[in-house]
């Protein structure tokens, strides 16, 4: 049976995976539209090289499309199962291409107005991708999937495959390392003392 | 660093976090595209296999003339009471003709001649003449 997008809106993500698993299409479409964003956010956070994420994303996508049908209920969440299918994949592809210079990596393209808001915003983002890149593997995949995926400390430790106690020290050492990366770049990026 | 200076990063670092946060990944519609023909395949896939498997598992037809003639003798409850019949009939002309023939000659040959080689009364049940004798 096929139902509309809209309707799906409350539906879990297991849920729309087993409706997947036994034929539904339209499951396929709302779990795409639901889960796209998050996994090729992480990918490019991980990469930062936006054709590579995107080939990463659509990748794990189809490894949740193959799963489908032998999804054992219960035992993990989807985005669990996704965001350790990510890290797995960026792993694999970082190692690949250890060598690669980082001038060799593509900056994302942005058309958009250059307003002051969006570019203070934009150097924001860049400056915090360069902090993260800076970072090892471990504590940026840490700091990515606690402070800008949003995930638990136990959820991250079920993706990174580590115990909790390893999340949290990888989360501090990674955090403290950002702050030191990023002290001398507060007043450019348009931080005053206020924390604003 | 100072604690207020920690304090000021810990605070830099949370807006910068949740600027990023809030900035979600624009998907290109070409992606979106891609992930769900996958989806597509995906699924044509299983269909395909499914009914690969259900054809295997599926019992083999019988021959259609073979079909109709169990179908004109009444059906296979039928042929099976036919077949036994057939066997059976098969086994009693094959296993004793000898006592069958010379019961029929003792007693359905007719003609006065042939009557002394025929069976007499005390052939067939020999204690009758004893126990008519005793009374």
């Amino acid at each position: 049976m096929q139902m509309p997008l809209d309707a799906l809106r409350d539906v879990s993500d297991e849920a729309l995976l087993v409706a997947f698993g036994n034929g539904d299409r339209s499951a396929a479409a709302a779990l795409t539209y639901r889960l796209t964003p998050k996994v090729l956010g992480y990918a490019t956070r991980m990469l930062r090289d936006r054709a590579e994420a995107e080939d990463v994303a659509q990748e794990a996508m189809l490894r949740l499309w193959k799963i489908a049908p032998d999804w054992r209920q219960g035992e993990a969440k989807v985005t669990t199962w996704l965001y350790r299918v990510v890290t797995n994949l960026c792993t694999d592809r970082l190692r690949k291409a250890r060598g690669t210079g980082l001038d060799e990596v593509a900056e994302p393209e942005d058309d958009r107005p250059s307003q002051d808001a969006i570019l203070m915003q934009r150097q924001r983002m860049d400056a915090l991708d360069q902090a993260l890149e800076s970072l090892p593997e471990r504590q940026r995949q840490a700091v990515v999937l606690r402070h800008i995926e949003g995930l638990g400390n136990p959820e991250i430790a079920e993706v990174l495959d580590i115990s909790i106690e390893a999340v949290e020290s990888l989360t501090a050492r990674g955090k403290r390392a950002l702050a030191k990366a990023l002290a001398s770049e507060r007043e450019r990026l348009g931080f005053e003392d206020d924390g604003s | 660093m100072t604690d207020r200076d920690d304090r000021h990063m810990d605070q830099t670092l949370d807006t910068l976090f949740a600027e990023m946060r809030e900035t979600p990944a624009v998907v290109p519609d070409a992606l979106i595209a891609r992930i769900l023909s996958d989806a597509g395949q995906a699924l044509d896939t299983r269909a395909t296999e499914a009914a690969t498997l259900s054809e295997a598992r599926r019992p083999r037809g019988r021959h259609p003339w073979v079909a109709a003639a169990v179908a004109a003798l009444g059906g296979w409850r039928a042929v099976a009471g036919l077949a036994t019949a057939g066997v059976t009939g098969l086994a009693i002309g094959l296993g004793a003709p000898g006592a069958v023939t010379s019961l029929v000659a003792g007693y359905s040959d007719v003609g006065y001649e042939d009557a002394a080689n025929g069976y007499g009364l005390d052939d067939l049940v020999p204690s009758f003449y004893a126990l008519a004798a005793e009374g």
